[in-house]
């Protein structure tokens, strides 16, 4: 009996031993030579990336363009690189990249073939002035002339430190509204969405719905999941629109994160919220400039056989409509500004700037704030 | 006093297997090779060093002949792709519990060989340096299983010195997985609290395991209760394909510790007990 359960056991040890790597695949693992990490990089692209279907890209089609190149024409590591900048390029994605020791490819069209809508400088000097403080990233102020309050946000890479917030919206409040400048944000964390918006959300309100690859098919999508913005945990300051509208500044270039960001404002818009006596008033949240860069897919990344990282859209995200965002956000009815190159040389003035203030004094419900006087550290212009 | 503590002293040699169920604990230090994949975060194989520490406890059961073997191995990999070209870590802590059914061969009663089921979890990560600034730089591990598990020990001598050389085998039958779903960031399911399709059944179609172990206890001095040096050889081999990704986990390793055998504490009070009542 106990040598037939040794026999036994010894099959068994045996058999386990002969299949036990039948689960790996290594059908992906291709050679490291040139041919290799072009195959690698379509396939990667072809099981994870999201949007061939909504973009109408036939891939396989893209596959037989570009392999004649690979096989006989690519001979350095520069054209590899650069044959797969040709290739990525058809999928017109700012979140696509391959990032070489020597350079990164890139889709920039999303900006480059319209404004740019934005002068750091300008703003700098003839805004922000030398008062502005800084908290989070963040630069803030009150323009004295008007009384509207401006926070320049540059990235949502920048960390927002909740008590900072806290400052930086104490510190603004009795402003007749706020500028909150996102141009030229490419984007950054996602979880600092949130962390801004719900300061001016009252209730828990729909804004944007995610899904990821469930397979490697390109319309293997999971149910869509909703995201919610909800308020701010009691004893933060808030910042009450209804009364002081805020009016959000977008380019191009307001990309990834950014583009969410302005969906989760924009979806607070005409919500409604109760004051003090039971009255409700619908919050004035707008958004002013041009048409937001987009970039709603959520990206991952993966390793070529060469050590070149690969970035690419692999979770779309929708508005709370269920409408795809990644080629941007239009800017509110009647907010749609570019500045002109003479307002700006000759007068100093950013026309996207001076079109939110005089949206805010039109609109306010505030009694009129009286400009603040010249001592106050807030004031940064006029 | 004094009395007493010759009588415990005099009793413990006589009493310390049967009556008293001694623990044969190990300390072990694993070093050798792995080779990790895992197609959630990139389809390449990584191949380098793995250092483990090992702790095994092994006690006979009061019901023979039936024993218990509990392992608990914590084990560090640091590889590379096959062109060196990228880097990843991974890391894993697994903890079994197995109980054997003893029986010694009737040809020779130094070889025993012992069956039974064991219980098992197993946590881990699995992290790629080249994708540290993206949204997806590493994975978690989470595994629950049950299984076969078998030991086979001999018994030998070598000039007067004593050794024991150990065979376990262990495979998972069935158990739990946590994995994402192919495309699932770790953004949806942990701040966004969307883990579906995310637990998993596991058995012989989507995890396969094998875990063997071959080492000798022996005996530096005449004396056994001085302890053992223990040296061997392990390998172990785990690949798993759910929800579309593929992972893999094997490594080939040295092993070198010290067996020593102790009685618990409970058991020397009982001798005490035993012995206020004689006296």
């Amino acid at each position: 009996m106990t040598l037939r359960l040794l026999a036994l056991f010894h099959f068994f040890t045996l058999t386990l031993f002969t299949f036990s790597s039948c689960l790996d695949d290594d059908s992906m693992e291709l050679s490291d030579d040139y041919l290799g990490t072009f195959e690698a990089c379509w396939q990667t692209l072809d099981q994870r990336y999201c949007y061939f279907t909504e973009k109408h890209i036939d891939w396989d089609a893209i596959h037989d363009t570009y392999l004649p190149y690979a096989k006989d024409s690519v001979e350095n590591t520069v054209q590899l690189l650069s044959l797969l900048d040709a290739m990525l390029d058809h999928l017109e994605d700012g979140h696509v990249n391959v990032y070489a020791p020597f350079n990164t490819t890139r889709y920039s069209s999303w900006y480059d073939d319209y404004p740019t809508n934005y002068d750091a400088n300008l703003v700098q000097q003839y805004y922000l002035g030398k008062n502005y403080w800084t908290a989070s990233g963040m630069q803030y102020g009150r323009f004295g002339r008007d009384s509207v309050a401006y926070i320049r946000y540059s990235s949502f890479d920048n960390a927002i430190g909740p008590t900072n917030l806290d400052f930086v919206l104490a510190a603004l409040h009795g402003s007749n509204g706020l500028i909150i400048d996102v141009r030229s944000n490419g984007g950054g964390s996602l979880s600092n969405v949130p962390t801004l918006a719900e300061r001016f959300c009252t209730g828990k309100t729909l804004y944007a719905y995610i899904s990821h690859k469930t397979g490697k098919g390109h319309d293997d999508f999971s149910s869509p999941e909703p995201l919610y913005l909800e308020p701010a945990e009691p004893g933060r300051i808030s910042w009450d629109a209804s009364t002081y509208p805020v009016v959000i500044l977008a380019n191009r270039h307001s990309y990834s994160a950014t583009n969410n960001f302005v969906q989760a404002m924009l979806a607070l818009d005409g919500t409604l919220t109760t004051d003090s006596l039971g009255q409700q008033y619908p919050k004035m949240i707008k958004m002013c400039g041009d048409r937001t860069g987009g970039g709603s897919g959520m990206p991952f990344e993966s390793v070529l056989p060469n050590g070149w990282p690969i970035r690419f859209s692999a979770c779309p995200m929708l508005d709370k409509d269920r409408h795809s965002t990644e080629y941007g956000i239009d800017p509110s009815p009647g907010l749609k500004v570019d500045m002109d190159s003479t307002t700006m040389i000759e007068d100093h003035k950013d026309d996207i700037i001076e079109a939110a203030r005089r949206y805010i004094i039109e609109h306010t419900r505030a009694e009129r704030c009286e400009p603040k006087d010249d001592d106050d550290p807030q004031n940064t212009d006029d | 006093m004094k009395f007493l503590s010759f009588i415990i002293i005099a009793l413990l040699p006589a009493l310390a297997h049967a009556q008293f169920r001694p623990i044969a604990s190990s300390v072990e230090l694993h070093l050798g090779t792995a080779s990790v994949r895992n197609t959630y975060l990139a389809p390449l194989l990584y191949e380098g060093q793995d250092l483990s520490i090992g702790y095994e406890r092994a006690r006979d059961w009061r019901t023979a002949p039936w024993s218990s073997l509990q392992t608990l191995v914590g084990q560090f990999t640091m590889g590379e792709d096959k062109g060196a070209h990228s880097e990843s870590w991974s890391g894993r802590l697994r903890y079994r519990y197995a109980a054997h059914y003893n029986c010694v061969l009737a040809f020779n009663d130094d070889i025993k060989f012992g069956v039974g089921p064991y219980a098992g979890t197993e946590v881990g990560f699995d992290y790629n340096l080249k994708m540290a600034s993206g949204n997806n730089p590493a994975t978690a591990r989470l595994v629950a299983n049950a299984g076969f598990s078998a030991l086979t020990t001999y018994k030998y001598s070598m000039r007067d010195h004593h050794g024991v050389l150990n065979l376990l085998v262990q495979a998972p039958l069935l158990g739990y997985a946590l994995m994402p779903e192919y495309g699932a960031s770790y953004y949806e399911s942990f701040l966004l609290s969307n883990t579906s399709n995310q637990h998993h059944f596991t058995s012989l179609h989507n995890l396969q395991d094998l875990d063997v172990r071959l080492t000798t206890d022996f005996n530096l001095s005449r004396n056994s209760a001085a302890g053992a040096l223990r040296l061997g050889v392990g390998y172990h081999i785990e690949t798993m394909a759910i929800n579309g990704i593929h992972t893999r986990f094997s490594s080939i390793e040295a092993i070198m510790g010290w067996t020593f055998r102790s009685i618990p504490y409970s058991n020397i009070s009982k001798t005490v007990r035993a012995c206020e009542i004689i006296e």
